[in-house]
């Protein structure tokens, strides 16, 4: 994603961001800033970075919503209309139970500790798995599980379709797919 | 199913350096129970690497995303 100006940039991205989260809550996403610099900006929820608490039809179920996006703004060459585009540096998309804790964690955080390719964590509370007599069992909750990038998008799907969280628009399915094709365009290496 | 396409609230937010700052904070004191000031300046000087492997790891990595808000300058 492009613009003329480093804010013009940041604001498409916003705005994918933003359309991906109103299929699901009414809670505004927010910037650290579009200043260029050697930094990354963040995304979040407003106004505090909180997870959102979403519900199910029915309200059976109730799951927290944690994201934040890392970008970097990166100058285009000068034969190029937009003269900006955003880079993504990172991510932590927590799906958490409404007592805040974890129950899937996807990480990619290449700049920061731990491995730099994207992955998965399962909650640290499920019950390590029997591997056989007189062997150590597995715990599930410890390993980071190798994925592919993941988009907000994709999250967002994933909540609707198998954790069952009520959708707030109609035409959520049509608008996550082609936010999910705007996502992919900013993991540009 | 109880859904709607209007309306859409697409107006332009970026945090103020005052905005960044206090949401920083508030995560900071949600997920380690300190100030962002604080958090910041133990991380500048390294204390919570050896964290990052461990039980805090999924807490930890939540405020490393978000640094950014707190880092603004006035």
């Amino acid at each position: 994603l492009a613009g003329r100006t480093p804010e013009r940039a940041v604001e498409e991205i916003l705005d994918v961001f933003r359309r991906v989260a109103l299929c699901i809550t009414d809670r505004p996403v927010l910037a650290s800033g579009y200043r260029p610099s050697s930094a990354s900006h963040s995304l979040s929820f407003a106004p505090r970075g909180e997870p959102v608490l979403l519900a199910s039809d029915g309200r059976r179920r109730r799951i927290g919503l944690f994201f934040s996006h890392l970008f970097r703004l990166v100058a285009v060459g000068p034969g190029s209309a937009d003269r900006w585009r955003v880079r993504s540096a990172g991510y932590v998309f927590d799906a958490l139970d409404p007592d805040g804790r974890e129950i899937l964690t996807y990480h990619w955080h290449p700049e920061a500790a731990g491995p730099d390719y994207a992955h998965l964590h399962l909650s640290g509370r499920l019950a390590p798995l029997d591997a056989g007599q007189g062997f150590e069992p597995v715990a599930l909750g410890e390993p980071h599980l190798p994925t592919e990038r993941i988009t907000f998008a994709a999250i967002v799907r994933l909540l609707i379709t198998e954790f069952r969280i009520a959708p707030q628009r109609s035409d959520w399915a049509v608008g996550l797919d082609q936010a999910d094709r705007a996502e992919r365009r900013i993991w540009i290496d | 199913m109880a859904t709607t396409n209007a309306p859409e609230l697409l107006t332009t937010q970026f945090a103020t350096p005052e905005e960044g700052r206090s949401l920083f904070d508030a995560a900071a004191r949600r997920e380690l129970g300190m100030s962002g000031e604080e958090f910041i300046r133990r991380w500048d000087q390294g204390e919570f690497r050896d964290a990052l492997n461990g039980p805090e790891h999924v807490k930890l990595m939540r405020l490393v995303m978000l640094m950014p808000f707190g880092r603004q300058d006035a």
